[in-house]
């Protein structure tokens, strides 16, 4: 597994990471605690989590259940010196309500009060990243392509956001600091701030990106780029249209959009670009999970990609393919495809 | 006629623009003066031209648009304060500017970085053509840098050690700004890192703040909404929306089996609205105006002019015929109906012509 550094940060991640957010539903303690001993025997260090996790949420009964697990399993591996660990902060949603009553507007008090108990769960008093889970504000970072404008709206400003989660790093409480789930104006604001001031400097984004979804090319490509932001993918198999388990209009009982659909993924749209896709990989004798996840850690922008599973053997099908070669006659098979079905999930 | 402010200025311009490009190639110079007294008389006052124009480009053509476009100026009597014109200035050209007809090297021998030297010698070049003393609204006509702008949705990285800092060009045109020889600066074809690094740059040098982003925007080609419409709302520097018709795609002409004998994808080519799923979604937007009693061109334009994000949408047309339609079709309401029928189709195919 090869490491590179994060953004402009101190932390060196893996390439690709481990994503958490089924444990404490879909998937139990024990298979939790085997999935991150699997990871982290395959040289994985990035483990990526959130306070409001597992989903779906909401759900007061087991919101925090997450980060738990993994604080279980930090202190029984002794692991904690080994992992680079990133948990988010949630931003105020209908979905949010259960937690701390519902203040979660992005500001100094919310955002210390939501660290804390991140801390406490997950049995460590640092975390790694530290990330904004989405924008205080309306806009177009997640499930739409077009940004609406709301001029009625007051959010908490970025600026006061990023001075408490910069308190936060001065107090050692977090080494680095992210974003989740921005859009280009969101993450030009964080830079500006952090270069106008002695405020802490975004190190990551994190976004949906797959075959799929591929909208942060159009926009946040070029900030990667120039401005040292690496992009930390996640839903990169399309919550699993892109294995092909899927495929044929086939629904497998314990699959999750079987047991959670989700607009993002079902649309007719979204079933034909899956289809063609994981047609694609057969052609080409490649592995549609392999082929999915190999192209977005094949994408220079780039840092790490999130993986994650309901099963142990799937962890492990998946982490045995994060390196999937790609032929250029494959990558032209892609971009064939995107160019006739272009982000039919956003 | 509707009007919009250019930025936070206070300069008035109407919500629709003429655009200019074709004079001197499908539109001679007779048709040319009649499209803009025309577009005057309908209570257009913005007129949009570049040193580049006409196209197709060829070197014995450059500058012919700037000079038709002076001539009525001088010809038509209109006070210059009552008008507000725009222009562009030549960048390095990328290969997606570069077509089959030319490589703009004829243009200061291909010495067009977005330095002092092009800038100046491009704004003096159309201020002569123009027989002006300002241009209102000046532009870059595309960055200088490697980038995604024109015609791909993904950004590939390309270093270029040549590359001029966009500090120094919009210090340039902030000089030009100060000698009176513009009155304001605009963008085109630009993407929001190269956005967010002029109004930086504005803010922590003190120099002019740019106004609006001049980028193709159509049905089918809508990313401007992924990463730029946050930034006209947030940071007023509105769309100014060239190509709504698509190129002439979005009045359905070229749905026909048999291509029209005359027009311009019939006889210039283009791939960015005539590939497999932009002729698509052509269809499916030319069923939806039908269904809703109402031509494809209306659809695209009303869609285009009524977006919250521009501040004007650019018409630009061959014959005089098709300019009075294009500016009533911008002007239709377009109920809830047709656009959540739009919504749909975009949903289901978003982007096919980027």
């Amino acid at each position: 597994m090869d490491h590179v550094a994060l953004g402009r940060s101190d932390l060196r991640v893996s390439r690709v990471g481990l994503g958490t957010m089924t444990f404490g539903k879909q998937t139990d303690e024990a298979v939790a605690q085997a999935q991150l001993a699997c990871a982290v025997d395959h040289g994985v260090n990035l483990i990526d989590t959130g306070e409001m996790y597992p989903v779906p949420a909401p759900d007061p009964q087991t919101q925090g259940l997450t980060e738990t697990f993994i604080g279980n399993w930090l202190r029984a591996s002794g692991r904690r010196a080994d992992v680079v660990l990133a948990t988010k902060v949630v931003g105020d949603a209908p979905y949010t309500k259960h937690i701390r009553d519902g203040q979660n507007s992005l500001d100094r008090t919310s955002v210390r009060a939501a660290l804390e108990g991140s801390l406490r769960r997950l049995q460590t008093d640092y975390v790694d990243l530290y990330q904004v889970h989405w924008p205080a504000r309306t806009t177009n970072a997640l499930m739409q392509l077009g940004y609406r404008h709301d001029p009625t709206e007051h959010a908490v400003s970025i600026a006061e956001t990023l001075e408490a989660l910069s308190e936060l790093v001065v107090e050692g409480k977090a080494r680095a600091i992210g974003v989740s789930n921005e859009t280009a104006w969101g993450l030009w604001q964080y830079l500006r701030l952090a270069e106008h001031s002695d405020l802490a400097r975004i190190a990551s984004v994190q976004n949906a990106y797959s075959l799929l979804n591929r909208s942060f090319e159009v926009a946040l490509g070029e900030f990667s780029h120039r401005d040292g932001v690496g992009l930390i993918a996640y839903q990169l198999l399309g919550m699993g249209m892109l294995t092909g388990k899927y495929a044929g209009g086939l629904m497998p009982s314990a699959a999750r959009l079987t047991l959670h659909p989700h607009p993002r993924y079902t649309s007719p749209a979204a079933v034909r670009a899956s289809q063609a896709y994981v047609a694609l990989a057969y052609a080409h004798g490649v592995d549609p999970a392999g082929m999915a996840i190999g192209f977005v850690t094949s994408r220079p922008f780039v840092t790490s990609a999130l993986l994650a599973a309901t099963t142990v053997s799937q962890l492990e099908h998946n982490l045995a393919h994060w390196d999937t070669q790609l032929s250029d006659e494959l990558i032209g098979g892609i971009e064939a495809i995107h160019a006739d079905i272009s982000n039919p999930s956003p | 006629m509707q009007y919009s402010m250019l930025g936070r200025t206070d300069i008035k311009v109407s919500r629709i623009c003429l655009g200019t490009m074709m004079f001197g190639e499908l539109t001679d110079e007779s048709d040319a003066h009649a499209q803009l007294s025309c577009a005057v008389d309908q209570g257009i006052n913005f007129i949009d031209t570049a040193e580049m124009y006409p196209v197709p480009l060829r070197p014995g053509t450059m500058g012919l648009t700037e000079e038709i476009v002076g001539r009525w100026l001088k010809q038509s009597g209109i006070p210059r304060d009552q008008l507000v014109i725009s222009t562009k200035v030549v960048g390095p050209p990328p290969r997606e500017v570069i077509g089959p007809t030319s490589t703009l090297a004829y243009i200061r021998e291909g010495h067009t970085h977005l330095d002092a030297a092009n800038i100046r010698a491009g704004i003096e070049g159309s201020l002569k053509r123009l027989g002006t003393d300002y241009v209102d609204l000046f532009q870059p006509h595309w960055p200088d840098r490697p980038t995604n702008s024109l015609k791909k949705l993904g950004y590939i990285h390309e270093t270029d050690e040549q590359v001029v800092q966009i500090e120094e060009t919009l210090a340039v045109l902030g000089e030009l700004v100060d000698e009176g020889k513009v009155r304001v600066v605009g963008v085109s074809n630009e993407t929001p890192w190269g956005v967010a690094q002029y109004l930086q740059a504005s803010d922590e040098a003190n120099l002019p703040r740019i106004v609006s982003i001049q980028n193709a925007y159509n049905l089918l080609c809508r990313t401007f909404e992924i990463g730029l419409a946050e930034f006209a709302h947030r940071e007023d520097c509105g769309l100014l929306a060239y190509s709504p018709l698509a190129m002439g795609g979005l009045t359905g002409k070229y749905l026909a089996d048999e291509l029209p004998a005359d027009a311009r994808l019939t006889r210039y080519p283009h791939p960015r609205y005539t590939r497999p799923a932009a002729v698509r979604a052509t269809g499916d937007y030319a069923a939806l105006a039908r269904k809703h009693g109402l031509t494809l061109t209306e659809l695209a334009l009303a869609f285009t002019a009524t977006r919250p994000f521009a501040t004007a949408t650019i018409l630009g047309a061959s014959r005089m015929e098709q300019l009075v339609e294009d500016i009533a079709a911008c002007q239709v309401d377009l109920s809830p109906e047709v656009l959540s029928g739009i919504d749909a189709i975009h949903h289901d195919n978003s982007n096919p012509g980027p």
